[in-house]
């Protein structure tokens, strides 16, 4: 039997008729959380972003109250750190609403996802890999730091250009563990979908007639 | 939304609710992730329902087989795998049916089982071929040229036919 064959026989006996859904039913139905990736994503994203928003709000008051050099060393370098946060989440959740409504065709909808996907993923690496370098120096500081006399008494610019020449060193290596890690990470949370999107995206790639 | 955009949806989706339903049965053997894939294109029926109202001479077939097969083919989660069934879903056709109209039950079982074994791109094909969709319909459903949609359901029609001989 071909598919021709088939297609015959559904219309000679279409299947029986589902059971009506009530009202309330599709109200259920609609009211109920998506449990697709997207929208566990977004839900994460809305988490992280009231987060870094609350470690803002508390940072003003933390720095007015810096009971030493190095609480107030810390808590600025958090500002910055917190509003690239901010930044990164917003665009994160602004990308995930887009990619949350499905319209167009097929292949615009795994285009639009594959490509939404690939963004998040590069914000994702890029914001991990910046981090690095911004928590060694706050590192470094800290490391500087004596709590009697604010910075170490054995400070020299010598001894600075030696410990920053390792902090050089040893950034490198952790910033290489640390890019490895994250693209096995990524590969692992996205990889698997994001290959999969890009096969079916190539089933439906126009022939060369 | 106001509550006629809401009865009007209520409406919507009574009456297609077999279409929503076949996609479901086609994707999804295990009935627990049929449930969860019908409530999924539901969900974003409802969200994407104002954008279909302000194009007033959208077709509702297109637009309905747009968002079930984009949430069908492109949802990502892990779904149960299971093997496939011997056939897609009992509502599908009652294969006894097939004898009375000359066609072996066993012939119309094993069509099926090829059927299980397409990719998910494909089963959208085959879905909108047995629902007898234009081909300018199928083109516009999967974003695509008409002569693609011919060109591909051709294939797969080839392929079904060494799934059915591999499986014999």
């Amino acid at each position: 039997m071909e598919l021709d064959g088939l297609r015959a026989l559904l219309r000679q006996h279409p299947p029986a008729p589902e059971p009506e859904l009530r009202p309330a039913d599709i109200y259920r139905l609609r009211a109920e959380q998506s449990t697709g990736l997207i929208e566990k994503l977004r839900a994460n994203a809305r988490w992280e972003l009231a987060f870094t928003l609350l470690l803002l709000a508390v940072l003003p008051p933390v720095i007015y109250r810096a009971p030493n050099l190095l609480a107030l060393v810390v808590s600025y370098s958090l500002v910055p750190i917190a509003l690239v946060g901010v930044y990164y989440f917003y665009r994160k959740l602004r990308l995930l609403r887009e990619l949350s409504v499905v319209v167009g065709g097929l292949r615009e909808r795994l285009t639009e996802l594959v490509s939404g996907l690939r963004k998040l993923i590069r914000f994702y690496y890029r914001f991990t890999l910046a981090m690095v370098p911004v928590s060694l120096l706050v590192g470094l500081l800290v490391g500087l730091y004596e709590p009697e006399n604010g910075v170490s008494p054995a400070f020299s610019l010598p001894k600075l250009a030696v410990g920053l020449g390792i902090a050089v060193v040893a950034g490198s290596v952790v910033l290489w563990a640390t890019a490895h890690v994250t693209r096995w990470y990524l590969q692992r949370l996205y990889g698997q979908h994001l290959d999969r999107l890009e096969s079916h995206l190539r089933e439906l790639e126009d022939f060369d007639f | 939304m106001p509550d006629a955009q809401s009865a009007d949806f209520v409406v919507l989706i009574q009456t297609h609710q077999a279409l929503l339903r076949r996609v479901s049965r086609l994707y999804c053997t295990d009935p627990d992730d049929r449930q969860d894939l019908f409530q999924e294109i539901v969900l974003q029926l409802w969200r994407a329902f104002p954008r279909y109202q302000m194009r007033p001479d959208a077709k509702v077939s297109t637009w309905l087989y747009r968002v079930a097969l984009n949430v069908a083919v492109s949802d990502l989660r892990q779904r149960t795998r299971r093997p496939a069934p011997e056939r897609l879903h009992p509502a599908v056709l009652d294969v006894a049916q097939a004898a009375a109209d000359g066609y072996d039950p066993d012939d119309v079982a094993l069509l099926y089982r090829a059927i299980a074994h397409l990719t998910e791109v494909e089963k959208a094909y085959v879905l909108l071929y047995l629902e007898e969709r234009p081909y300018e319909e199928i083109a516009d459903i999967l974003d695509i040229t008409v002569n693609n949609a011919r060109v591909r359901l051709h294939r797969i029609q080839e392929k079904l036919r060494r799934l059915v001989t591999h499986l014999t």
